[in-house]
């Protein structure tokens, strides 16, 4: 008899959390001619699987039969301290369902899809964690953060101290250093972006703080609490590795999903040619 | 064959600027045809970055109502004195549509001239512009004309409209039936690059780092510009917005993008290529010249032999961290360095759907229209006592309309006179008993 | 020195510049019908921050005594946003006066060619309401 996932992931879920190393090895971090703070100039990219679940999640078929193993599900451990996501009862409800609309499987623009299945900006954290490198730009007093997915991107705000003015799909980034830890504090988020392809959610309510700690001139621990009291019983924190793309002429590519999508949404709509 | 470029459709039309595409037949220079026009150089040396490179960083705006042609009437006059500048310039009274006040505009009004769909007020619309006395963008031809396309290009170009005809301009009835009817922009995947003015939301970021320059357009695009010599991409990677590579010549920076793909495009906001014309050939080759401490001049050289008979060069000038104003009583009320917004356009494209569906609905209801005997089209050639017997005096008369209300109370009805006759009706395929009498 | 222009009065988006549609990007006629002129008085109830237009949601009250709802599109949010204005400056409840052009599909949607107050004043005056000076 098969185990429904839940109560799988129930017995497994205080074991294996990912550890990941906090100490910086300073000898080795690059640092920035005019401040002499960590220098993160560069190509990033995380090896978690986390976009498909944040939790522990098996590997498992494809929801598209026909796409064979292209679309299989990919195993992976939990990437949340503590390893489950603290729900409120009523708000995992509302998870649940996200999971069964996830994929609509019939065409037309779906809302209560996954966000990322309609190539719909994804928010922080999960930006990070796509499976797509993203590069910050660093300089005096200015920082960028540019997502190869789709048109992506954040201006981050040193020592920001403004409001975000209007919620935005990707945030409002206000940021410090924390000694040599980047602390970038996100608010205005538009609650319309889920954290990966299992439903989980927030609402407008939610406050993200990420901590950026370079560890070595490769290696950036990437750790981000996540907050929000319409959803969660506490905040929460999820933690992975960036790495950096080390390939010689390794850029960002297009992908511009956008126009990936137009079949998917308007093929039932087009209307034969006049004569 | 004319080509049209025709401010999109509903806009009023700005000091007759109304650009005509000299006739794209072919003229008499060869393919690949050369040009000895140079860039000039850098007259301002900007504050260098930690690394030494100029530092050209921050939001640059791009504003302006310099046409990309020269028209035809100014042949031959590169800038415009200061005197004729003021003459040009006439402040604003309001931003509302011609009847909007019911005045002398509104009563001389003509009935092509009502009868448009015009797009929301100018409240959307800074009115304040870069600075720039020239009267056309384009620098090289120096008839600031664009050089004729190759008669290749020309049938690629002809083909497309054919294959596209909602994107041509002058369409009286612009059907969307297919998600490629639309521009790039439109369907949310990316603006030309590069761009050139875009009325709103037109300012890039300019962000530097050791060995990278990137550009934040707040319209959808963001390039990320190598400067360490690396070689292009090769083939189409560089996609709709091409692949770019730096470097510093003095202060200026020069990049160069090749490796775009084909796929044709409508005209798109903010295009410097108009619709039909494949990209894949281009070779682009931009100058960001600083002058001034807020000021670039920006150089854009085209070169596509496949495309045009020769290369060719506009220039638009830039500023930095401008403070934009707008023209209507409700002034700004805040006034602030420009502020670049998120501009998620895929994520609330909701006018694809709505205008694919409406061509659909469209092409249903005028296979059910009322027979045109019982229907408002019938009105046509009726007089003005005609109307007023049939259904009282107008509700609203502005210049040569008049409007009465129909019966979900929402829907309005036009009727236009010329010579006391009516001309045309809005709408004109429904039952004549729908208009409300206005007693 | 720097001069600056103000341009006339410009019933559109419109500024004209570039080889091609310079500014008003898409095609309205694709979305809107010439052949559908609306006008109507309603109740904002709400407003869609989002891009490449706003929506305002606006309940009309129909001659038979229904109620409809009219989504009515306007121009990019980030022009609010650079004017200073938040989203309480158009709170529910405004009455507003539209007139513009209905939806090809059919459907109550509209864009706003002229969205004002009912004294007539173009919408968006700022948080000091009705009597924010006039330029």
């Amino acid at each position: 008899m098969r185990m429904p996932l839940s109560a799988l992931v129930v017995a497994v879920g205080l074991v294996a959390a990912i550890q990941l190393p906090v100490q910086t090895q300073d000898g080795r971090i690059p640092r920035t001619s005019w401040d002499k703070k960590p220098n993160l100039n560069g190509i990033w990219q995380t090896l978690s699987t986390a976009n498909w679940d944040l939790e522990d999640h098996e590997g498992g078929p494809s929801p598209v039969v026909v796409t064979g193993v292209w679309g299989a599900r990919l195993p992976g451990m939990s990437v949340v301290e503590g390893g489950k996501i603290p729900y409120k009862p009523e708000a995992l409800a509302r998870r649940d369902q996200n999971r069964k609309n996830a994929l609509p499987g019939k065409p037309g623009r779906d809302l209560n899809a996954d966000p990322e299945l309609n190539c719909f900006l994804p928010g922080v954290p999960r930006s990070t964690y796509l499976p797509h490198p993203f590069q910050i730009f660093q300089s005096p007093n200015r920082m960028w953060i540019v997502y190869q997915f789709s048109y992506a991107r954040r201006e981050i705000f040193m020592n920001g101290k403004k409001e975000a003015p209007i919620e935005s799909w990707m945030g409002w980034s206000n940021a410090r250093w924390d000694g040599d830890t980047l602390v970038i504090d996100v608010t205005g988020l538009n609650g319309q972006t889920w954290f990966d392809r299992a439903g989980n959610f927030a609402t407008e309510a939610l406050h993200v703080v990420e901590r950026y700690t370079m560890i070595d001139n490769d290696h950036i621990v990437y750790e981000a609490t996540i907050e929000d009291p319409s959803v969660f019983t506490r905040p929460w924190k999820i933690s992975m590795p960036l790495y950096r793309r080390i390939e010689k002429n390794v850029q960002l590519l297009q992908f511009r999903c956008a126009e990936y999508v137009e079949q998917f949404f308007y093929g039932e709509l087009v209307s034969p040619p006049r004569n | 064959m004319r080509h049209r470029f025709l401010i999109a459709a509903g806009s009023l039309v700005v000091v007759g600027v109304m650009m005509w595409l000299a006739d794209a037949a072919v003229a008499g220079q060869a393919p690949g045809g050369t040009t000895t026009f140079k860039v000039p150089a850098s007259t301002y040396a900007p504050p260098r970055t930690p690394w030494g490179d100029p530092d050209l960083q921050g939001v640059w705006d791009n504003h302006t109502t310099v046409p990309m042609q020269r028209p035809a009437n100014l042949s031959g006059k590169k800038t415009f004195t200061d005197a004729e500048l003021a003459a040009r310039a006439r402040t604003s009274g309001d931003n509302d549509p011609l009847c909007n006040k019911n005045d002398e505009r509104c009563a001389k009004a003509t009935v092509a001239e009502l009868d448009r769909l015009d797009a929301y007020n100018g409240f959307w619309t800074p009115q304040t512009f870069v600075s720039d006395n020239r009267t056309a963008l384009i620098e090289d031809p120096p008839d600031g004309r664009i050089p004729p396309l190759t008669p290749e290009a020309l049938a690629i170009q002809q083909a497309y409209l054919r294959a596209h005809p909602a994107t041509e301009p002058s369409a009286a009835v612009i059907e969307i039936r297919h998600w490629e009817d639309y521009d790039l922009a439109e369907r949310c995947i990316a603006a030309q690059v590069p761009t050139t003015t875009m009325g709103y939301n037109s300012a890039q970021y300019l962000m530097q780092s050791p060995g990278w320059v990137m550009l934040a357009h707040e319209r959808l695009n963001t390039r990320i510009i190598p400067l360490d010599g690396r070689p292009h991409l090769g083939g189409t990677m560089g996609g709709w917005i091409g692949d770019s590579r730096g470097h510093w010549e003095g202060n200026t920076l020069v990049v160069e993008t090749t490796g775009y793909t084909n796929k044709q495009s409508g005209g798109s906001v903010g295009a410097f290529a108009d619709a039909g014309i494949p990209f894949g050939n281009f070779h682009v080759v931009e100058h960001f010249v600083p002058v001034g401490p807020n000021r670039i001049h920006y150089y854009v050289t085209i070169s596509d032999p496949q495309t045009w008979t020769r290369p060719w060069t506009f220039m638009q000038p830039w500023e930095k961290d401008r403070v934009l104003s707008y023209n209507d009583n409700v002034g700004a009320t805040k006034a602030e360095p420009y502020q670049m917004y998120e501009y998620a356009c895929h994520e609330g494209n909701n006018a694809m759907g709505n205008s694919l569906r409406g061509t659909v609905q469209a092409r249903q209801r005028a296979a059910s229209r009322p027979a045109d005997a019982e229907s408002t089209k019938s009105l046509i050639g009726k007089t003005e006592a005609d109307i007023r017997a049939m259904y009282g005096n107008p509700v609203t008369i502005a210049g040569p309309r008049w409007q009465y209300s129909t019966a979900n109370g929402i829907l309005q009805f036009f009727a236009f006179f010329e010579n006391g006759k009516v001309v045309l009706v809005r709408p004109d395929d429904i039952r004549l008993t729908e208009v409300v009498p206005n007693r | 020195m720097r001069t600056i222009l103000t341009v006339a009065g410009l019933g559109g988006l419109l500024v004209l510049v570039g080889a091609a549609q310079a500014v008003a990007h898409h095609s309205f006629s694709a979305e809107f019908d010439i052949n559908r002129p609306i006008q109507l008085t309603g109740t904002v109830t709400k407003v869609e921050w989002i891009n490449p237009h706003a929506w305002i949601h606006v309940d009309v009250k129909k001659p038979d005594g229904t109620i409809e709802t009219w989504l009515v599109e306007t121009g990019t949010p980030n022009t609010l946003l650079r004017r200073g204005l938040r989203r309480q400056d158009l709170p529910a409840g405004t009455e507003v006066k539209v007139t513009g052009y209905q939806a090809r599909d059919g459907t109550a949607k509209a864009n706003g060619t002229n969205v004002t107050l009912p004294d007539g004043r173009a919408l968006f005056i700022g948080s000091t309401g009705p009597d924010a000076p006039t330029k």
